[in-house]
């Protein structure tokens, strides 16, 4: 599996969804969005991190997030369709979301099932320095 | 991670916690750094991967526990590696108005909708407890996807003009 930047880019979207289908799908928290189809605005250059050390300087959270039913607020949006995937603010990079449940066996046999909402970041980003970093980053 | 009892009750609730004030990432949700090459990524084939193997984390057993925490963490070791394949959607995504905390906020980005899988393990050494997924084949995807965004001072004025 090659760099990305290997990559052309992508012009043609294989799948049009329709602004209404999509604010269906994200109704409550993507009011302000649209979608721009088959844009080219989205592909700048885009430098991956270069170093295999975790990053050392922390980035700061998204603004946005909701309000648990505990309290505090939850700086990141639950997946789905049209939500800001990364955690991180002032970051530029590549992202991956996956909420996924399934089952498995504890040491004692018993049987359990799992939920999860895992991502990814990696690209730059401004660290809580004022500088720009590059990195990666898991949500766990 | 959750992890739920025959009965559907949470019984551990893995992740790294939210930091604090005066930390300056207060509120950074269970985001930590990890190795660039933890993760695998190809948009032009539309797959990526996400590994982490002996990722040392915190066990908060359930999720009000994590805000409001009445029961100290304890230390927990998980692995696992995620995989992303398949193509259901290409999206372009232009959030374009600072509408603030309960909305999006001033990103960009192309995504692509797929599928992902997960095979994992975790240990809670204080506890001795441990637990394996089954195979990741097994597993079901709810949501997906991988792209491209930026936000913050990344995101251009105009830029859904």
């Amino acid at each position: 599996m090659g760099s990305f930047f290997d990559r052309p880019h992508i012009h043609s979207w294989d799948r049009l969804v329709s602004r209404r289908q999509f604010l269906g799908h994200a109704a409550g928290a993507t009011a302000a969005t649209t979608m721009v189809l088959g844009s080219d605005v989205l592909m700048p250059r885009l430098a991956l991190a270069d170093d295999e050390a975790a990053s050392s300087v922390a980035p700061r959270p998204i603004p946005g997030g909701f309000v648990t039913p505990f309290g505090p607020i939850s700086h990141h949006f639950r997946p789905a369709r049209g939500i800001e995937a990364s955690t991180i603010t002032d970051f530029n990079g590549v992202v991956g979301v996956a909420e996924i449940e399934g089952a498995g066996t504890a040491g004692d046999g018993t049987r359990l099932t799992f939920g999860m909402d895992n991502r990814f970041m990696v690209g730059e980003y401004v660290g809580v320095d004022g500088e720009v970093h590059r990195g990666a980053f898991a949500e766990i | 991670m959750d992890l739920l009892d025959p009965s559907g009750l949470q019984i551990h609730d893995f992740n790294p916690g939210v930091p604090k004030p005066p930390d300056p990432s207060a509120g950074l949700f269970w985001t930590v750094p990890i190795r660039t090459s933890s993760v695998a990524i190809d948009l032009g084939e539309a797959t990526a991967s996400l590994h982490l193997k002996d990722f040392l984390t915190k066990d908060f057993f359930n999720n009000k526990n994590n805000w409001i925490t009445t029961r100290p963490p304890v230390d927990a070791i998980v692995s696992y590696t995620i995989r992303w394949s398949g193509l259901s959607a290409r999206l372009d995504i232009v959030d374009f108005e600072n509408t603030g905390l309960t909305t999006n906020h001033r990103f960009a980005g192309r995504f692509i909708e797929d599928t992902a899988i997960v095979e994992w393990s975790v240990s809670v050494p204080s506890m001795g407890f441990t637990f394996h997924s089954d195979p990741a084949a097994t597993s079901t995807s709810a949501f997906a996807e991988i792209g491209r965004e930026r936000n913050g001072v990344f995101f251009r004025e105009g830029e859904g003009d």
